[in-house]
């Protein structure tokens, strides 16, 4: 039932209106005005005119008149505000107003509302409002992080949102084309443009929604995107839009791709892989785990325990020791036996970790085949270490990783001298370097090698060893390590070079022996080719009438001259022979060498006429012990040769020179001296210098007054320079001596 | 006209004596006692055949041959290598130097004259 209002709580209601800046008045919950301010007569001018009496939603334009039960919710105490509403103007239009509507508080038991009526700008019409609306989806769509838009029937885009082109001209001209034109616009692949353009046609076919992913692929950066259509029907159930959605989907795709790079790598692993359930039951295998254990199909093995490949005592030896580890340290690592399903019985290697709900990974390896191979080279090491040769291992860096003892006991070294040093390192670098560098081009090309190598034992002996070092390949053909095996070859080698030497002394001898026969020979043909002509001649007188006994005795005086000739030849030739003999023919006396050397050289001199001789004489004299006829045979050898080679230097001085208790003779000229390289081997039978030309001579001279020298238990020295000339120094020791 | 013939030779018995050999059996002989001093005489008195010893001092007998075939008008004089030199390696060049004869010393009489007989009988060949 209604009461009628007081006066007081009109007066009051007079008051709270009046301090409402804005037009407001106040109804019952009928919606009977009760009250108003003077600032509802604002409203007048716009053809509202506002009373007391009147039931207020008839102020309302049409639109608003039906929602008028928003008062019936005001009544539950839900207050509105800012609401933009229409009043009806008397011309039938609309003003827009901001509503406000609120239940007035009291004690009393009427239900009354205040209702503010605030004027919005002037200009706001209803097209303005929709702009607005329009402006606020439109601001949404823009930034919504999702690519939107819209085409016709035809495909034409007809919106597309901000967020899909950012470029404002590029969404202008898009309008009215359709995705074709666009992607060849940007120049994207054309598969994508034809991609979407047959989800297009489907989707206007069977009006199904599509969802595809693409990938876009533009200045070397990837991204994927999710695409989404879907149609729009009119009220006639025909076509009205197609609506495009999609979003950048380019961080999940490339997380996703990992994973699966993640679950191939896993799956493609030849270790056996597992995850265990906390029951102990097999979740998951890779093909390789259960292929390992003998099963071909994985399924078999999912929810089965995997203690189901270890014999009892086996499992309790590895629970026993995986237990406490997953415990404390959440992983164990250990080696066991398993039994395959043909029961075959194979060595693994068992990684297992703890994983967060209770769950286990294991990862498992076949070691058989390396077992066995451990087992091998068990073998192989006693038969290594126990042989007498020499056999050395190294590690991939070529260092030595392991020596026998028989190895070890003949270097003399420690084994931790040797160990980690470079193989090629120990062997001597400056003996046969030529192998020494073969040696290192082998190892370091993984090629076998076999060879002779020096080595020096710590306490310096060299000892030559054979080597023989092979590489060791595994079976992927990569070279892993060297087996080195060596023997001391060093007496062998010695005999081998002591029957060189010889061979080569012998071949030496052979070839200065035809040298000497060539060259008697050319000696010989000189005197034989005068004799013979000789001969020649002295037939023809002998046949001819005339007589002419001085020509026939030039001609047998010159036969005999050359007989004499030959006959000198060979007794030079048989001097060398003789010299051998001499020492027991060796007749020394003490005399005066000084006196004897002048006396020698003034014969010379009768004979020669071309060189001036000179003598000169140093230091006090001492008297010495010496064969005479030896001496002679020296000096006239000497002074001879210093004449036959300084034909154009008339000079030959013979020094005496008395000094430290020896004397010293010295043969001096300045001729064609001796080449550096044949100095040596002047005193070596047949030998003759390499510019003598056509200078005639045995190559015997030297060698004999080397002998003869050497007899008084003196020395030669052959001091010359090449076109210089030659000094040949004697030196003998004086009886003080 | 006897046939000249040009003998360089520095062994001074073996030089006369073949001189006086040669004389004897009917030829005009010219001598040299080395190299250079048998270009000069061979340039003077036009031999018409050259006798020379390969080992001399200065200038052997290869280098008179290989000089004098340097000269037009004495390069086809027929040329005898008279030497001690008996090895196969100095035959083989002197023959590839061009030398007519080549001659082992000593050398009998019999054999020095055919030789010369028959560089006289080639020259004439030619000649003709």
């Amino acid at each position: 039932m209604k009461l009628p209002i007081s006066e007081k709580t009109i007066s009051e209601y007079h008051t709270l209106l009046n301090s409402i800046p804005v037009p407001a008045l106040i109804t019952d919950e009928e919606g009977i005005i009760l009250v108003k301010n003077s600032r509802c007569n604002f409203y007048a001018k716009k053809g509202i005119h506002i009373r007391t009496g009147v039931y207020f939603p008839t102020y309302l334009d049409n639109k608003e008149a039906g929602s008028y039960s928003t008062y019936k919710n005001a009544e539950r105490g839900e207050a509105y505000e800012c609401k933009l509403v229409g009043l009806q103007q008397d011309r039938g239009q609309s003003f827009y107003v901001m509503f406000n509507m609120q239940k007035i508080e009291s004690d009393s038991n009427h239900n009354d509302y205040v209702i503010t009526l605030s004027p919005v700008d002037s200009h706001l019409s209803s097209e303005e409002k929709i702009r607005k609306e329009r402006d606020f989806y439109k601001n949404l769509l823009d930034n919504l992080p999702a690519d939107i838009a819209v085409f016709d029937p035809q495909f034409r885009y007809t919106y597309v949102n901000k967020n899909a082109i950012k470029d404002d001209a590029t969404r202008a001209w898009l309008i009215g084309r359709t995705d074709l034109e666009y992607c060849l616009h940007r120049n994207l692949p054309i598969e994508i443009g034809q991609k979407r353009q047959s989800r297009l046609y489907k989707l206007r076919e069977d009006g199904k929604e599509y969802s595809f992913e693409e990938k876009i692929t533009r200045n070397k950066n990837t991204e994927y995107h999710l695409r989404n259509m879907r149609t729009l029907l009119n009220t006639d159930g025909s076509l009205a839009n197609i609506i495009g959605y999609g979003i950048n989907i380019t961080a999940q795709k490339l997380s996703e791709l990992k994973n699966q790079e993640q679950a191939l790598a896993i799956e493609a692993s030849h270790d056996g892989i597992a995850i265990v359930n906390s029951d102990q039951t097999y979740r998951y295998m890779n093909q390789s785990h259960a292929e390992l254990f003998g099963y071909n199909d994985r399924e078999e093995l999912i929810g089965k325990p995997w203690s189901m490949f270890y014999d009892e005592d086996e499992l309790n030896r590895i629970i026993a020791d995986l237990a406490p580890a997953l415990l404390n340290e959440k992983q164990w690592r250990g080696e066991t036996i398993a039994k395959k399903k043909n029961g075959e019985l194979i060595n693994v290697d068992i990684s297992v970790t703890l994983i967060e709900d209770n769950s286990l990974i294991c990862l498992v390896r076949d070691i058989t085949k390396r077992k066995k191979e451990e087992e091998q080279l068990k073998r192989l090491a006693v038969v290594a270490s126990q042989t007498s040769s020499f056999v050395i291992f190294t590690n991939s860096n070529h260092e030595i990783e392991w020596m026998n003892d028989s190895f070890q006991k003949f270097s003399e070294y420690k084994n931790k001298e040797l160990l980690k040093q470079n193989i090629t390192a120990v062997f001597n670098q400056n003996k046969s370097a030529s192998d020494i560098e073969r040696f290192v081009n082998c190892i370091n090309e993984a090629a076998p090698f076999t060879g002779e190598l020096s080595f020096t034992k710590k306490h310096g002996k060299e000892r030559w060893l054979q080597i023989n070092a092979s590489p060791i390949v595994n079976e992927k053909g990569v070279t892993i390590n060297y087996v080195i095996v060596a023997n001391d070859i060093t007496l062998t080698k010695e005999t081998k070079e002591n029957y060189r030497q010889m061979l080569e002394k012998e071949m030496e001898l052979n070839r200065l022996k035809s040298q000497f026969i060539n060259l008697a020979s050319h000696e010989f043909r000189t005197p034989l080719a005068n004799i013979i002509s000789s001969v020649d001649i002295l037939e023809i007188l002998n046949n001819s009438e005339l007589r002419q006994p001085e020509r026939v005795e030039k001609h047998l005086a010159n036969i005999a001259g050359d007989v004499d000739r030959m006959n000198n030849i060979m007794t030079n030739i048989f001097d060398v022979g003789k010299a051998e003999t001499i020492k027991s023919n060796f007749h020394p006396e003490v005399g005066d060498i000084s006196s004897a050397i002048r006396n020698i050289i003034a014969d010379i001199e009768k004979k020669n006429i071309s060189h001036k001789i000179v003598i000169a004489e140093t230091g006090d004299p001492m008297p010495l012990l010496f064969d005479k006829n030896l001496i002679d045979h020296v000096i006239s050898n000497l002074v001879s040769n210093a004449i036959k080679y300084s034909p154009q230097n008339e000079n030959v001085a013979v020094t005496i020179n008395y000094k430290n208790n020896n004397v010293e003779v010295c043969v001096i000229d300045h001729g064609v001296g001796i080449p550096k390289n044949d100095q040596k081997r002047l005193f070596t039978s047949f030998y003759r210098a390499s510019n003598v030309k056509n200078i005639k001579g045995t190559g015997l001279g030297l060698v004999i007054v080397k002998q003869f020298i050497e007899q008084h238990n003196g020395s030669v020295e052959l001091i010359s320079e090449e076109n210089e000339g030659c000094i040949v120094k004697l030196t003998l020791p004086t009886l003080i001596n | 006209m006897n046939a000249k013939i040009l003998i360089i030779e520095d062994e001074e018995r073996l030089r006369n004596n073949l001189k006086e050999l040669l004389e004897l059996s009917g030829y005009t002989v010219a001598t040299a006692e080395d190299g250079e001093n048998g270009i000069e005489g061979m340039n003077i008195i036009q031999p018409d055949v050259i006798i020379c010893d390969i080992n001399m001092p200065f200038m052997d007998g290869f280098d008179v041959l290989e000089v004098l075939r340097l000269y037009p008008t004495l390069k086809d004089i027929p040329f005898i290598f008279l030497t001690a030199k008996t090895e196969e390696k100095d035959i083989k060049k002197g023959m590839e130097l061009g030398a007519n004869e080549y001659l082992f010393k000593p050398v009998r009489k019999p054999d020095l004259l055919e030789a010369i007989k028959r560089c006289l009988e080639n020259r004439k060949l030619s000649a003709n």
